[in-house]
């Protein structure tokens, strides 16, 4: 009987998905919290780390970019086979915030290809002074983008966690649709 | 196992970077590879990884530096000109090097950059004593090391059979 059960099962979908952005974003917190369902302290990415989250229906291959300007030539090459893309922005670094929005925009220009889900995750939403989730949409020109991505922003802790949840889900429904 | 020279990098702004070689004897375009080399990809604290670049050998142990904002990574380098060292020793080193550090709250870019030429003395000699502070002494006795893992019964036996013949 669960020979037969085995064989009928529905294999879970493999999935490549690349998560990228600035240096101290906090893209491998994010993706701890993912996996521990807690804050787990970083250190920075070397080059290129990859994990594995598995679903019922899902499994997401998800390859954590370094961002440090010395990785970023490395990204063309995974991004350029991913099935989805997470863009990680420090919500509260001001000062980078151009050089995000160049890189994001060269990431969609250059480096993904055809409708592929993206998600902006707004990060460290539990400090102050940040930017706000209608800013990043309009000063990264999303609601006029000339690139066929389905795009969701959210705003995320990888602290306290608020966020991914909601993100993930979006995220995850995205994955099971294509 | 005299090494040409030891070196600390860390992560910076941009990516790996040399704070500091003691002695500084290695070739800029040798060192460069060195450092890009150092930490593979995808490597974590506590690894420790060996490599060439050019005519040198080295052996790379990763380890993680605490910061206000975040932690950073880092990595303590022992180049040589040719094989003739034994890689355990060299891990065994630096793992005791981090972690007495750790214990005491001290690993920090500054101090590891201030005792870099008496980790590079002591690596050479073969034995360590570093006064950190009035409290902390790194003491590392690699010939001591090396008996303790020979054989634990030989020195027994040794005694046993001087014993039997008297």
């Amino acid at each position: 009987m669960s020979f037969l059960l085995n064989l009928f099962r529905k294999k879970a979908k493999p999935v490549t998905v690349t998560i990228c952005g600035l240096d101290k974003a906090g893209k491998t917190a994010i993706i701890n919290y993912l996996i521990h369902g807690e804050f787990k302290e970083t250190t920075p990415t070397m080059g290129v780390n990859r994990e594995v989250i598995n679903f019922p229906k899902l499994q997401i291959n998800i390859f954590d970019m370094g961002g440090q300007e010395d990785f970023r030539p490395i990204w063309q090459e995974i991004n350029e086979k991913t099935d989805a893309l997470i863009y990680v922005i420090d919500s509260v670094d001001h000062m980078r915030f151009d050089l995000t929005k160049g890189i994001f925009n060269d990431i969609l220009a250059n480096q993904i290809g055809g409708k592929i889900p993206v998600l902006l995750l707004l990060n460290k939403k539990d400090l102050p002074d940040r930017i706000s989730q209608a800013d990043l949409v309009k000063r990264f020109g999303l609601i006029e983008t000339e690139y066929e991505i389905e795009w969701a922003v959210f705003e995320t802790s990888a602290l306290t966690g608020e966020g991914i949840i909601e993100a993930f889900s979006w995220f995850k429904e995205k994955m099971e649709e294509r | 196992m005299k090494p040409i020279s030891l070196c600390l990098i860390q992560m910076g702004k941009k990516g790996l970077e040399l704070v500091k070689a003691h002695p500084d004897v290695v070739p800029e375009s040798t060192l460069n590879q060195i450092v890009l080399k150092s930490m593979p990809m995808s490597s974590k604290e506590g690894d420790f990884s060996s490599s060439t670049a050019d005519k040198c050998v080295f052996e790379s142990y990763i380890f993680s530096v605490p910061g206000a904002e975040r932690n950073n990574i880092a990595t303590l380098v022992a180049v040589f000109e040719g094989s003739d060292y034994k890689r355990e020793d060299i891990r065994r080193f630096f793992s005791f090097t981090v972690t007495e550090l750790e214990k005491n709250q001290m690993v920090n870019i500054e101090m590891i950059t201030k005792i870099l030429p008496h980790l590079y003395e002591g690596l050479s000699k073969e034995k360590v004593k570093i006064k950190i502070s009035s409290v902390v002494t790194l003491e590392f006795d690699f010939t001591s090391e090396k008996k303790s893992e020979e054989d634990p019964g030989k020195e027994f036996a040794v005694s046993m059979q001087d014993d039997l013949w008297k």
